[in-house]
């Protein structure tokens, strides 16, 4: 203790200089674009907005006892929260959100995203100080080079993915610590909670610092050959006891489908020969979504002094092979397919690609470290060569390179480039010669280096602005009060299990948020089987499923799932629906022909062929026949910058480039019937990112083409109505195909009796944390069949005793009930928790168990 | 000695990096592209290479397109037959049609010649393919139509020059044959539909038809093209006729029906439809018990050279 606190008063001015200036200069970069607390722009860029903001807003219900850590009923109508939080929250840093308001959460993401880029800074102060032998000022110089390198700051709208660096230098400082002092409590430690915040960065670590220490064991064969299995015994039970959280994560992946992406070429698509030199450059952000290049600067020292490691004398051959191998299998696992993909699990990233480009930075930064405190001033001719060497392949780059894939590259961030490296030489010769000044160098040198991390940073940040928006907190905040005081009096009125969704919300995962329960989710984590049902029904889920939607589904599925509340800013337009309150701008309408969590059918369900679309399944349950939708049709009757061909499809082509393309339909709808649009791209993947702005008796809501379901509603009308409806699609290709239109009609007479027989065999459900309890009185043996999506984590007790859970077309519980009265009880706990939970406990007993038995044999042999 | 001459070199690449080396140049060779029965020709930028599928590309109506090689720039081109323009009606229509859809007042407009014949740029800022981008729109007016050159050039460094090599590229069209038919291009527009029949005053489309016992009923959507009010009924019997076994029948004022639905189709028949104004409504017509139906256009009612009918199966 007595050894820390002198190190602390040693050394309190560097730390808190390492950790304040990265945190003060992002403070300025997003100050700069108009980011800082209470500000109208907020910080929750892409997914920061649709995932991290609920998801941090969902942990804060966990914390304060409303929702259970192990399962959600919030999005895709249940999920595994373990494993979701494995993902998308375990760290350190995220159980402060409790100090905060979920009101507030753009503050709270940037006041924590703040911290993760202080906390990187001091982490690699740490292992800096006890790595290298540089000069203080220096050591905190590469610090904030090293928080702010251009890959935390342009993917730091993934939040989670920050945690990462902070854990990193002391994984690699473990290491260090393991091989040269036989102590393996940093490397465990530091392992353990990477694995536990996230697994998916914590296999990338893992596997680069495993190869680290193979090359720094082979270079040192000597010295380290008896530490290499005490390293791997560290690491293997610091992954062990990660697998507390990583193991049902994993399972929940597997089981859920989660399949590995094909290998369908040798190089990766998408990338140029000069991508490496074009991002080494300061302040070069291109996109980080798809044709990116590797984001990869962490400033022009280190990089000097990275190059400086393999041309000095003072480095042994076998390190600037081994190092440089590491650096070569980095650089090829850009262009190399089936490396690039061996990074990510085998599974191709959505956007944010090349996401171990960190790896090269950090290799970059360790290295130029060690070049850093071989330098001597007879080494001053290797520099002037290496810094010249650098800036005449930066020309090169830019004379001969395509500008077309390079087009980010400006005037501006190469001026600055060459000139602070000629500055960097100059003050570099400056400090190895006679002259006085040189005591003032580091202090210079660290100015400089602040200036150009700086720099960078705000340019990483204006080029998220430009790639993807901050979107202004409005988004999150307008209506938030109103929201929650609606969701309340759900809550507040509802004894059993009910559904509800927002039609007009900025995001998918609000759910989470409000602590609802919806059907929309974007998630990683999600229960494929499920999603593919619901897809089925009419909820689009498509591809992997990483999304499904709730809306421009019809009346039938609202039933089925038992959407009991609907929230809108406008007028709902839905048959059986009734506004019950409304608070700011929205209105709560209340069903009332929603079914409970459960029903009572029969085991017919369970025949392969039977039930495969929302109709057969209405009819099964409801013991009804015949058809309850009828078609008509909508004749196209205006257009505005469109371009229209009809025939067999519709196509609507742009007439005057990136502007909307509107088509007006009239459509006459029965009386007593529920009119819906039927919109279908012929080729989904021609219609990626289209927008359609349906607009209908002055009721506009705007949607995906693809990504949402295909009945656009039309409203609900007693009398025969025609209406006109207008759909302006915007973004994507500048021409879409569709399956010409058709007009939809529910029969809501036959819909309503099915519904009402449908309900009397509804069984209420009550749910609490992670169990779901009813009770049954039955005159035969009926199957209960629920609308909670299977998981292998489901148990079920039918008075007391397990019983045995029949999945009903993979995607929902149900269970076989015998005559009777029965109380029937649902539990989840993540498959694999128990497992995970027992080696978690065991490998930090056997981790302790070794590390007294060394402690013990130390003192042995001293005595 | 070594690094000065390192050194030197360097120095020369950065010299001539920082000056720019690109020089405005054009393609030797030239391009082509025909519009109805007219073929043009010009010379695209150095670097700019024609894209094949300009049509699924950049617009449907182009009739030509391409990209530079050396930046994000695009071009297409598109002809709208038209008479030849003097500069002022140039500088009127071409306003007037660009307004529905920018702002102009945000750009520049510059008139010129080309081959002697009228010519225009607009140049406007704009955003294409979710980037910020100058938009440079040509109008050239030749002989027989409106030629209007797109281009998407990115705001950066290069631009200024840019905009010059396009203007000289511009400048070089040619008329190498042409027409004075004015065909297919202005049907581009809009809609293209097979059921919809359209003349002067209304646009008729057939949304229906459904035999119940002896009545046949037709139901469709009528729009209403003039500036008046008009009968859907009375436009509905001036373009049509329907006969059976080539026995002309007559509307049923007074169905026998008991469809809310069918009352209320009936009912829009009858109610007069404003200007610019669509609905949809159904006409029924008793039938005998056999013979083939058939709607017939009225003769001159369409612009067609063949007459047209349709049969409706039993």
């Amino acid at each position: 203790m007595k050894t820390i606190r002198a190190f602390m008063r040693q050394h309190y001015p560097a730390m808190i200089l390492s950790f304040s200036i990265p945190v003060v200069l992002m403070i300025v970069a997003y100050y700069s674009i108009g980011i800082y607390p209470g500000s109208e722009r907020s910080i929750l860029a892409t997914d920061s907005f649709a995932q991290y903001a609920n998801f941090h807003a969902s942990f804060k219900n966990v914390l304060q006892g409303k929702q259970s850590i192990f399962y959600t009923w919030s999005g895709s109508l249940g999920l595994n929260y373990w494993a979701l939080a494995a993902y998308y929250l375990n760290g350190l840093f995220t159980p402060l959100v409790g100090l905060f308001d979920n009101a507030t959460m753009p503050d709270t993401i940037y006041y924590l995203t703040l911290l993760k880029f202080g906390a990187s800074g001091l982490s690699f102060w740490f292992f800096a100080q006890h790595t290298f032998k540089l000069d203080r000022w220096l050591t905190v110089g590469l610090s904030i080079s090293y928080a702010l390198m251009s890959y935390a700051v342009g993917y730091s709208v993934v939040i989670m993915w920050l945690d990462t660096f902070v854990y990193l230098p002391l994984i690699v400082w473990g290491i260090h610590r393991l091989f040269e002092q036989k102590k393996p409590v940093l490397l465990f430690s530091s392992y353990l909670l990477l694995f536990i915040s996230n697994f998916y960065m914590g296999f990338m670590v893992g596997v680069f610092t495993f190869l680290y220490a193979i090359i720094r064991t082979l270079c040192n064969w000597s010295e380290y050959k008896g530490q290499f299995l005490s390293y791997l015994g560290t690491s293997l039970l610091a992954g062990g006891a990660s697998m507390i959280t990583v193991l049902p994560a994993v399972i929940d992946l597997r089981t859920n489908g989660e399949s590995l992406s094909p290998m369908y070429t040798f190089f990766t698509p998408d990338t140029g020969p000069w991508d490496f030199i074009a991002k080494n450059m300061v302040g070069v952000y291109d996109t980080s979504k798809y044709e990116s290049m590797p984001f990869i600067y962490i400033g022009l020292i280190p990089l000097v002094f990275c190059v400086y490691y393999f041309l000095s004398k003072e480095v042994a051959w076998k390190e600037k092979i081994g190092y440089g191998s590491l650096f070569l299998l980095l650089i090829a696992s850009v262009y190399v397919y089936p490396l690039n993909l061996f990074w990510h699990g085998l599974h191709v990233p959505n956007m944010f690609l090349f996401r171990f480009s960190f790896l090269v930075s950090f290799l970059v930064i360790l290295l130029a470290g060690y070049g850093l405190e071989r330098f001597k001033k007879e080494d001053s001719d290797r520099l002037v060569n290496g810094v010249l060497g650098i800036i005449g392949i930066f020309l090169l780059f830019v004379f001969f390179s395509n500008k077309k894939r390079y087009d980010v590259i400006t005037m501006e961030s190469l001026i600055l480039t060459i000139g602070l490296l000629l500055i960097y030489l100059s003050i570099w010769l400056l400090w190895v010669s006679k002259y006085k000044v040189k005591k003032w160098i580091p202090v210079v040198l660290l100015i400089l280096m602040i200036g150009e991390a700086g720099y960078n940073a705000r340019s990483m940040v204006v080029g998220i602005l430009s790639d993807w928006g901050y979107p202004s907190r409005i988004l999150y905040t307008k209506n938030y009060e109103e929201t929650k005081q609606l969701i309340e009096q759900t809550n507040q009125k509802e004894e059993s299990f009910f559904r509800l969704e927002n039609l007009d919300v900025e995001s998918l995962n609000t759910s989470f948020n409000f602590g609802s329960h919806g059907v929309s989710m974007f998630s990683s984590i999600r229960n494929r089987h499920s999603s593919q049902y619901l897809n089925a029904l009419g909820f689009r889920s498509l591809g992997t499923n990483l999304t499904i939607e709730y809306v421009n589904n019809t009346l039938l599925a609202d039933t089925l799932v038992g959407m009991k509340y609907n929230l809108a800013k406008d007028d709902l337009m839905k048959f059986g629906y009734k506004k019950v309150s409304s608070a700011g701008e929205y209105t709560l309408y209340e069903n009332e022909y929603a079914l409970p969590l459960g029903i009572l059918t029969d085991d017919k369900i369970y025949e392969p062929t039977a039930v495969q679309n929302q109709t057969e399944l209405f009819n099964h349950l409801s013991g009804m026949e015949g058809e309850l939708f009828s078609f008509g049709e909508a004749a196209l009757i205006e257009t505005e910058n469109a371009i229209v061909t009809e025939g067999k499809t519709l196509t609507i082509a742009e007439e005057e480039p990136a502007l909307p393309k509107q088509v007006t339909w009239l459509v006459t709808v029965p009386a007593k019937s529920q009119g819906y649009l039927s919109l279908v791209a012929k080729d989904m993947a021609e219609a990626v990112s289209v927008n359609v702005d349906l607009r209908v008796d002055g009721v506009s809501r705007k949607t995906g083409l693809i990504n949402t379901g295909q009945y656009y509603n039309l409203g609900y009308y007693d009398e025969p109505t025609t209406v006109e409806v207008t759909a302006a699609f915007s973004e994507g290709k500048q021409k879409v195909e569709l399956y010409r239109p058709d007009a939809v009609f529910l029969n809501t007479e036959r819909f309503k009796t099915a519904a009402e027989k449908m309900q009397e065999k509804g069984i209420e459900i009550q749910t609490q944390g992670r169990t779901a309890k009813a009770s049954v009185s039955l005159n035969k043996e009926q199957v209960l069949l629920t609308t909670i999506p299977y998981d292998r984590g489901w148990k079920v007790l039918i008075d007391g005793e397990p019983a045995e859970i029949t999945t009903f077309k993979d995607a929902f519980l149900s269970v076989k009930l015998p005559a009777g009265k029965h109380d029937i009880e649902f539990i989840f706990l993540p498959q694999g928790f128990v497992l995970g939970a027992s080696l978690f406990g065991s490998c930090i007993l056997i981790f302790s168990g070794c590390l007294w038995w060394r402690k013990k044999r130390q003192s042995e042999a001293v005595k | 000695m070594k690094q000065r001459i390192i050194a030197l070199i360097f120095s020369g690449l950065l010299f001539l990096t920082l000056t720019g080396c690109q020089k405005g140049q054009l393609e030797k060779a030239n391009e082509t592209f025909t519009a109805d029965d007219s073929e043009y020709s010009f010379k695209l930028p150095k670097g700019w290479k024609v894209e094949k599928e300009y049509k699924e590309t950049f617009n449907e109506a182009a009739v030509f397109g391409a990209e530079d090689s050396n930046s994000r720039s695009e071009m297409f081109v598109r002809a709208q037959p038209s008479k030849p323009l003097d500069e002022q009606e140039l500088k009127q229509e071409t306003k007037e049609s660009l307004l529905a859809f920018y702002k102009l007042e945000a750009g520049e407009v510059e008139s010129f010649d080309v081959d002697g014949l009228p010519a225009i740029h607009y140049l406007m800022p704009s955003v294409y393919k979710k980037k910020a981008v100058w938009l440079d729109m040509y109008f050239v007016t030749t002989k027989t139509h409106l030629v209007n050159f797109q281009f998407y050039r990115p705001r950066d460094n290069s631009a200024e020059k840019q905009k010059q090599v396009i203007y000289e590229s511009v400048k070089t069209l040619k008329q190498l044959r042409g027409s004075q038919t004015l065909t297919s291009s202005s049907q581009q527009k809009g809609a293209k539909n097979n059921q919809k029949l359209e003349n002067q005053r209304v646009a008729i489309q057939l949304t229906g038809n459904k035999i119940v016992g002896n009545q046949l009923i037709l139901r469709y959507v009528i729009t209403n093209k003039t500036s008046e009010d008009l009968i859907p009924v009375d436009e509905w019997q001036q373009m049509f006729s329907v006969t059976e076994a080539g026995e002309h029948l007559a509307i049923t004022e007074q169905p026998k029906a008991d469809d809310t639905e069918l009352d209320y189709l009936l009912k829009q028949n009858k109610q007069r439809l404003p200007a610019n104004e669509s609905i949809e409504s159904a006409v029924v017509y008793t039938l005998q018990p056999e013979g083939t139906i058939t709607i017939r256009v009225n003769e001159g009612q369409v612009n067609s050279d063949e007459p047209m009918s349709l049969t409706i199966e039993r």
